[in-house]
């Protein structure tokens, strides 16, 4: 029997990742981007692996990452840059730690690192968080990647065609590309993140915009990704524009620094405002921060849904055409969930997660 | 916010006549400049008669020096976020003159990380500041024009010029001889600085293949035509002319070229209220710069006489401009090692880059570019070694402090 073949439009690390679980399960791959391999939001964020317990369906993709990331890292961390710092959510009241405190017996119910700091712990941990906190979360699982880098790997593994292009159409057995050839396969995924509805205007993606900002080398400055615990109050769940500390060691001893979320705006420019804002919220938590020097702006487009959890499946209309978008901030660390599940969900395997909550299908009323 | 009828970005001798020439007009003026003087980068404190008397009138109580201050950001409502060593602030302009002058284009060749290895412009600037070359055995090779004076500024400071070597012709640097032989200051100028080199050896038509040494530049390997040359030196001077600072620009969203900003002959940019001057409009030198400062001045003032005054002579030192930007054109490179380095930054060599499809592919995976100097250098090398395009521009345009950032939390994104 003849090898299917699989077409997945959009090289960003979810189209990467679900290339390089397709090809070992037997598919024969092509991928088509428009720009270059790794690009898009994939070179826009954070590159975090987190474990995010807000939700069981976020939780359960998440942990299932961040241990595919952990074998993968491990295996070879040069290539990703696979650094594993761990996470430290920051409480900044009693009502925060008390949250928190609420969260360690979930991540060790699924097996996972997860302890809870009093305010010298946290200060052992972080000397140039503000004097005051209460204390934080910490879970050592977590890691930082360059995702750019593990995208354009991922892609290697697979032996597949690469196609520099845009796509116009997406149809019964195939795609069109923009110079008018139809290219033929047995399925299509399609893995274009925040530009999910230039192809398909129906699915209810739309793109949040970020910026972050790099530091020069302060090697040993923070240990540990640091976030506030209203971070996902004040950034995922919010449909205003809303800013949140959010710091990370790069492996350089370069400072990341976010985050901040508006809906709604299409121009890739810098946002003075926005970004001032974002950098103020961060200075209230690591005033040490302010004398930093920054090298770099830029911004990027997160692919949000409507419930926070991605699109992983069958289009329910479309026969053949499968979906793998719609991570907002999540998705360099649920790639390699993604991954699995999309291609159990097209092999007809049992997938390691139930994929239920990321089925498109729960968007589109039954007939 | 501290509000000015003029802000003029950059203090070499282009934007201090304009600053000099606008206060004696009666407006009031900020002059904002990286340095911790005024002066200017390449010419920096050209001691003739009128760069003094410019700089003497800086003291102007309606003109207000931001000296080591680094533009940040060009925001909307003509303001602009600057820093300075201890502070940052808004400043707003009714007016805003670029002269922003030039950098020195720096191209890769092995060994060129080496200590001991500078820009022609560079080891200038290194031995006013009071870097000992007496005694010490310099190679000076390259192009552009730049290499004369500065040969003959060290040989004057006690250096052993060993060579010069520029790249180009003999036929193209004798017609541009000719063509400067038609202005009497310019031969003047010229004969000076042969006076001053006399006995030096220098080569046309040569390049540099490598510059040796372990842990300091101890010799450099010279290509002239079909013969290869071994030269033991303690310094090279490196430069293949100068290319324009136009990110501030760019950043306004004026129209540039690669080798200038676009203006009017009376210097307005195609954005209201900037205009640019000196080096960012194109190469052109001392007295050009000095001409368009004072021509800048004359055309937002509305003083017609004193524009066309200075419009002529602006057009007199632009046929200069050209003859220069004709004779040094961008140089032809050896072919590089693969080990040669190409981002100092991020220690990316040729060998990392050339098999890369574009700019973006080299930054994201090969981290090119994305150091201290942001592309600022091998920005310039890569567009020459591997044709890439430059990057768009946004803030921070330099290196700026997370505090100078936070500011803009407080800008009103529209008016005053």
């Amino acid at each position: 029997m003849s090898q299917s073949h699989v077409i997945i439009i959009g090289g960003g690390i979810v189209g990467c990742a679900c290339a390089q679980r397709l090809a070992a399960t037997g598919w024969r791959v092509t991928l088509i981007e428009r720009d270059t391999i790794g690009s898009g939001a994939t070179a826009a964020g954070m590159g975090q692996i987190v474990a995010l317990d807000d939700s069981p369906a976020e939780f359960a993709l998440t942990a299932d990452s961040q241990r595919r990331w952990h074998a993968l890292g491990q295996a070879n961390p040069l290539v990703h840059e696979y650094t594993p710092c761990g996470t430290i959510w920051v409480a900044s009241d009693d009502e925060e730690l008390a949250m928190a405190a609420a969260k360690v017996p979930n991540y060790h119910a699924a097996g996972l690192h997860a302890e809870l700091l009093d305010a010298a712990a946290l200060y052992r941990h972080e000397p140039n968080l503000r004097p005051g906190l209460p204390g934080g979360l910490r879970i050592a699982g977590d890691a930082v990647v360059y995702p750019s880098r593990s995208a354009d790997w991922l892609w290697q593994q697979t032996g597949g065609t690469l196609i520099h292009a845009a796509v116009t159409a997406i149809h019964a057995g195939g795609v069109t590309l923009a110079d008018g050839r139809h290219l033929h396969a047995d399925a299509v995924v399609l893995a274009t993140g925040s530009r999910t509805r230039d192809l398909v205007p129906a699915l209810p993606i739309r793109p949040k915009k970020g910026h972050l900002v790099i530091t020069d080398r302060y090697p040993g400055f923070i240990h540990h990704q640091v976030a506030e615990m209203g971070y996902v109050k004040n950034a995922h769940l919010a449909d205003v524009d809303s800013v949140a500390f959010n710091v990370q060691p790069r492996a350089t001893g370069q400072i990341l620094i976010g985050s901040c979320r508006q809906y709604d705006i299409h121009t890739p420019e810098v946002d003075p405002v926005m970004l001032g804002q974002m950098l103020q919220r961060c200075l209230e938590f690591m005033p040490a921060l302010a004398t930093l020097s920054s090298l770099r702006v830029w911004t990027g487009y997160r692919a949000a849904t409507p419930d926070g959890q991605p699109l992983i499946g069958p289009h329910p209309h479309q026969p053949g055409l499968w979906l793998a978008t719609g991570h907002e901030g999540l998705g360099i660390t649920t790639s390699l969930g993604t991954a699995d599940l999309l291609a159990a969900l097209m092999n007809h395997t049992t997938p390691a997660i139930n994929p239920t909550p990321y089925l498109p299908s729960r968007f589109f009323p039954a007939p | 916010m501290h509000s000015y009828d003029v802000i003029i970005i950059g203090a070499g001798p282009a934007g201090m006549h304009a600053a000099q020439a606008l206060a004696s007009r009666g407006q009031q003026v900020a002059l904002i400049d990286d340095n911790p003087a005024a002066g200017g980068q390449i010419w920096r404190g050209v001691n003739n008669h009128a760069t003094q008397s410019a700089r003497a009138a800086l003291h102007s109580p309606l003109i207000t020096t931001y000296y080591q201050t680094r533009v940040i950001a060009t925001l909307a409502a003509q303001q602009l976020l600057v820093e300075t060593p201890n502070d940052a602030h808004l400043l707003h302009y009714r007016h805003l003159v670029i002269a922003s002058g030039a950098r020195e284009l720096l191209l890769p060749v092995a060994g060129w990380t080496l200590p001991g290895v500078t820009g022609i412009g560079g080891l200038q600037a290194l031995v006013k500041a009071g870097m000992p070359i007496t005694g010490k055995r310099v190679v000076i090779a390259g192009t552009g024009p730049l290499i004369w004076p500065v040969a003959a500024f060290l040989r004057t400071h006690g250096a052993h010029i060993v060579a010069i070597a520029e790249q180009q012709s003999l036929p193209r640097l004798v017609r541009f001889g000719l063509h400067l032989a038609r202005y009497p200051g310019k031969l003047w100028q010229a004969m000076s600085y042969a006076t001053q080199l006399i006995g030096v050896p220098f080569w046309h038509d040569s390049h540099v293949i490598a510059i040796s040494g372990t842990t300091h530049s101890t010799g450099v390997r010279i290509q002239r035509g079909e013969h290869q040359f071994q030269l033991a030196c303690d310094y090279v001077a490196l430069g293949h002319h100068l290319v324009p600072n136009l990110d501030i620009a760019q950043s306004l969203g004026c129209a540039t070229t690669p080798t200038a900003i676009t203006t009017t002959d009376l210097l307005a940019t195609t954005i209201p209220h900037v205009y640019a001057i000196g080096e960012a409009r194109g190469i052109g030198g001392l007295d050009c710069a000095i001409a368009e400062g004072h021509l800048v001045a004359a055309v937002i003032c509305q003083d017609a006489s004193a524009s066309a005054q200075w419009h002529q002579r602006v057009q007199t030192e632009r046929r200069i401009a050209t003859a220069i930007a004709a004779t040094f054109t961008p140089p032809h490179l050896p072919p590089l090692a693969a080990d040669t380095i190409v981002c100092r930054c991020e220690d990316v060599s040729h060998g990392q880059l050339q098999h890369a499809p574009d700019w973006r592919t080299a930054k994201l995976q090969q981290r090119c570019g994305m150091g201290p100097c942001q592309g600022r250098i091998c920005g310039a090398a890569t567009q020459h070694l591997y044709g890439w395009g430059p990057d768009a521009v946004r803030p921070p345009l330099r290196p700026a402090r997370v505090a100078t950032l936070a500011l803009l939390h407080a800008i009103s994104p529209t008016a005053e």
